[in-house]
């Protein structure tokens, strides 16, 4: 017997290559078999290219996963999702182990609402990748769009165990505490994720649960501190990095703009620049990257972008605004002066450019010639309240009260509660001693989120002083 | 003999070696199948209506196919938000249609449908306004009837006002009492809300919200469950992305709302929804859209996943999605048999799609083979931006024209339109 184990062993090692062998050998028709047929709509010859070679590496090898791999990053950064929800089909199988295929196969599915398919891959990443938080918070969120309420809880609970101020999980525990109706559980959640996240992540839910709660000062204070669609994705870096494959300018653009609306603005500028190098001579792509310099505070590639823009398109008014704001920032009257007519000779139909050329005169106290440019901005724009507003201030600075003041009313017939317009009704009503119409505006103050506490306050002080007494509650 | 313990574990693993390869059968979950578009512009030729357009940039929200002043000729009903205008399009015999403003200060109204609220033979609009379009998170926002005297003379009033923006209302007998209560969904901004109605009589309503959470885009009104009793789903955007059904406990009152569909992708810009029966399995089904391009994008453009898709009922409250077919910008979903062959076809509208390049879609259709196979037709690449259509026999031929609103804020402006109706050729 002792004889016959080392040709026993012998048999089995040759046998272990054969099916090595065989597993390769099948593994490879699998891929060869999943890999798509390359959609005729690619016009990107550089991205036709690189697919095509993809495709011959996974139909025909060397390495076949390597092929497929490269090929479902192709596809789904631009755009070709059914051939990368092919793709990774066939990858999942093939390299069971790796976290990536599951999490962006099942990004597409839960993409378009396929939420009990795409359940399993996302718990499969999770297993695989327990360190990359968002496979475990879109787990949550697929199985709580599914009523899967202990499950979805479960899975933002483990978030939490790893990252006790995750945002998103408590976001996410919160939606499971109000489908149960817990509210005050809800609250307890939402008030640790605004105070996380200075009121980015959960503020918005937070309003309607101290609403639910029966709480308005509270709900107020959350509207007062929370930037109107401030809400952002979680951070994805397995997402993010298919841009980097991405031939389409628009889309990487956007994937900039919602990296740095996350408040990574230097990740979103990268993606920013390599749509301006996919499309040089966009318009909107050079105004875009022409903001994220300025937010960060870089003048000059900033002003190189905006005057791009305003060359590829003279009347981009925006673009012509951000210049003027250059030139103040610079702290250069001429240049400022200069850059506003620049600005008016290219694009004279601009409400907002006429309303900085009627403030820029008013600032001279040229009242009388400030006057027509506000009138302008109105007559192009005459369902917005902005260009009554200056036009009222314009008056107001003059002290033409009742003419001032009529435009503040037209103002609020576009717009019921602007604040600007609101204090001033206020300041108005007190001046004039008018008493009903102070306390009528005053209560429309106060349900206005916007106006700050401290200015509320300044008012019914004037009220006190002129009326005698403190403004009804 | 005495085998070795070793040979056995080293047969199993050379077992499970060879089992452990994945083969083509393992393969699960075949992408959706790749349709193929046909173009068709013979199919309806269109032309301008009401007043023209002249040089504005119109915002039209919405149009209704509806015959208002019920004479027997169909005809349409428009929101104007920029100019804040309820406009009735009215037929005259000789198929033109009369532009007529039944309401000049609605405060960006964007949905109107009409109803006879007060039961007194004539139909009223009930008209849902955000007051302000772009993004704003005040209470700003209002629900109104336009009063119909019999003449089609309309007197406002307000119903709701000061609350978050309303995007769509609807009108059914909700509690059975033979009175039309109200379905009200608000979209709001960063908070909104879902509510319903009690009509109470002599324009007296008793509110009570059922979902508070900002995004609504549209609701409808239909018998979901099959109970009897009419259920209602709202259409939930904004990060959310959720359909949520409210179903009725016969009591006059909705158990908690309940979650019948969602993306994770929060970027999925769900558009527009309606009600039909398109399988005709006896039970009403879900369509809706996703392209919504009123995000932050400095331009809002088509994204992969935009398209058009249905909500199968499968009875008691419970759906199961299925797709359609792409449609970057996708928006306004109308379910008709267009073809008169006895299964339910769509029509929709790519409202953001890339402008340059003028084979871009802009009016859609999706023809049933009755075996919910979906033919996808383009019927129209301009006017572009598009945001509404409806559709109706205008002509009395039996035959189906559609009438268009654009909106067009965005760049570039060119090929643009107001109100349109598309006609059969």
């Amino acid at each position: 017997m002792k004889k016959l184990i080392p040709i026993l062993l012998a048999l089995a090692g040759l046998a272990t290559a054969f099916l090595l062998w065989q597993k390769s050998s099948k593994t490879a028709a699998l891929v060869s078999e999943a890999t798509p047929p390359i959609p005729a709509s690619i016009e990107n010859q550089e991205l036709l290219t690189r697919i095509q070679k993809a495709t011959t590496q996974a139909q025909e090898g060397p390495t076949p996963i390597e092929g497929l791999a490269t090929l479902s990053r192709l596809y789904h950064a631009n755009g070709f999702t059914r051939e990368a929800w092919q793709c990774y089909a066939a990858l999942v199988l093939a390299e069971p182990d790796q976290a990536r295929w599951p999490y962006l196969f099942a990004r597409i599915l839960a993409g378009y609402g396929q939420l009990e398919e795409a359940s399993p891959l996302f718990a499969r990443a999770s297993e695989l990748a327990p360190d990359y938080t968002p496979a475990r918070i879109r787990l949550g969120d697929t199985l709580l769009k599914q009523n899967k309420f202990e499950e979805a809880q479960s899975a933002y609970q483990k978030t939490l165990s790893q990252d006790p101020a995750n945002a998103y999980a408590l976001v996410g525990l919160a939606r499971v505490a109000i489908a149960r109706d817990d509210y005050p559980l809800a609250r307890t959640h939402l008030e640790k994720a605004v105070q996380t996240t200075n009121y980015q992540i959960g503020a918005d839910l937070l309003g309607d649960v101290y609403k639910k709660l029966n709480l308005p000062h509270l709900e107020n204070r959350v509207l007062q501190n929370t930037a109107w669609g401030s809400y952002a994705d979680i951070p994805d870096p397995w997402s993010l990095s298919l841009m980097d494959d991405c031939y389409d300018a628009y889309q990487v653009s956007i994937a900039g703009g919602w990296v740095a609306h996350q408040g990574d603005l230097r990740k979103g500028l990268r993606y920013m620049r390599r749509a301006v190098e996919l499309d040089p001579d966009n318009a909107t792509l050079q105004y875009q990257i022409g903001g994220a310099y300025l937010a960060l505070d870089d003048l000059e590639r900033a002003e190189e972008h905006y005057r791009r823009c305003v060359e590829l398109q003279p009347d981009y008014a925006d673009a012509w605004l951000a210049l003027i704001d250059i030139a103040q920032r610079r702290q250069s009257p001429t240049l400022t002066r200069r850059t506003l007519e620049a600005a008016l000779r290219a694009a004279p139909n601009s409400p907002s450019l006429n309303i900085e050329k009627g403030k820029a005169l008013l600032a001279l106290k040229r009242f009388n010639q400030a006057l027509p440019y506000f009138e302008k901005s109105i007559e192009l724009r005459p369902h917005e309240a902005v260009g009554y507003i200056e036009l009222a201030r314009a008056y107001l600075a003059q002290e033409r009260i009742e003419e001032g003041i009529a435009q503040m009313r037209e103002a609020l017939l576009r717009e019921p509660n602007n604040p600007i317009a609101l204090t001033t009704m206020v300041f108005d009503a007190i001046l004039r001693a008018d008493q009903p119409a102070a306390d009528k505006w005053l209560a429309q103050v106060r349900q206005q989120a916007r106006i700050r506490p401290d200015e509320v306050a300044a008012l019914e002080s004037r009220y006190q002083k002129q009326f005698g007494q403190a403004p009804p509650r | 003999m005495k085998i070795s313990p070793t040979l056995p574990s080293i047969a199993a693993a050379l077992l499970a070696l060879g089992g452990c390869a994945p083969s083509k059968e393992d393969l699960q979950l075949p992408p959706p199948p790749k349709a193929e578009t046909q173009v068709d512009l013979q199919r309806f030729a269109g032309s301008e209506i009401g007043a023209p357009i002249g040089d504005r940039r119109p915002w039209v929200t919405h149009v209704r196919a509806v015959d208002l002043d019920q004479d027997g000729r169909l005809d349409a009903i428009g929101c104007e938000a920029k100019d804040s205008e309820v406009i009735w399009l009215r037929q005259l015999p000789d198929g033109s249609f009369q532009e007529i403003v039944i309401a000049t200060q609605a405060q960006a109204p964007v949905h109107a449908e009409a109803y006879d609220l007060d039961a007194d033979g004539d139909l009223d609009l009930l008209v849902s306004c955000m007051n302000i379009v772009f993004p704003n998170n005040d209470k700003i926002g209002t629900l109104m009837v336009l009063e119909n005297d019999g003449s089609q003379n309309f007197t406002q009033r307000i119903l709701l006002e000061k609350v978050d923006r309303v995007t769509d209302a609807r009108a059914a007998d909700l509690d059975k009492d033979g009175d039309l209560d109200l379905v009200v969904g608000q979209f709001g901004y960063d908070q909104g809300e879902v509510r319903w109605m009690r009509n109470l009589g002599n324009w007296n309503f008793e509110s009570q919200t059922v979902l508070q959470l900002s995004g609504t885009i549209n609701v409808t009104v239909d018998d979901y469950n099959g109970d009897g009793w009419l259920d209602f789903a709202a259409l939930v955007s904004q990060q959310w992305e959720e359909i949520h059904l409210f179903e009725n406990d016969g009591n006059g009152s909705f158990k908690k709302s309940r979650v019948i569909w969602g993306s994770a992708n929060d970027d999925y810009a769900v558009s527009g929804m309606s009600s039909a029966d398109l399988n005709r399995d006896g039970k009403p089904d879900l369509v809706f859209t996703n392209g919504d391009g009123f995000g932050p994008n400095p331009v809002p453009g088509p994204r992969p996943w935009h398209g058009i898709q249905w909500l199968e009922n499968k009875g008691s409250g419970y759906f199961k999605y299925h797709r359609i077919a792409d449609l970057g910008g996708a928006y306004s979903p109308v379910a008709l048999d267009i073809d008169h062959d006895g299964d339910t076809d769509l029509l929709a509208l790519s409202s953001f799609n890339d402008w340059s390049n003028p084979q871009a879609e802009s009016l859609m259709l999706y023809e049933n083979d009755g075996r919910m196979n979906f033919q996808a037709t383009v019927l129209a690449h301009e006017p572009i931006q598009l945001l509404s259509i409806d559709a109706g026999d205008f002509d009395g031929s039996g035959r189906y024209s559609i009438v268009s609103g654009g909106l067009h804020a965005y760049q570039p402006y060119e090929r643009m339109s107001r109100f349109m109706i598309w006609r059969p050729q």
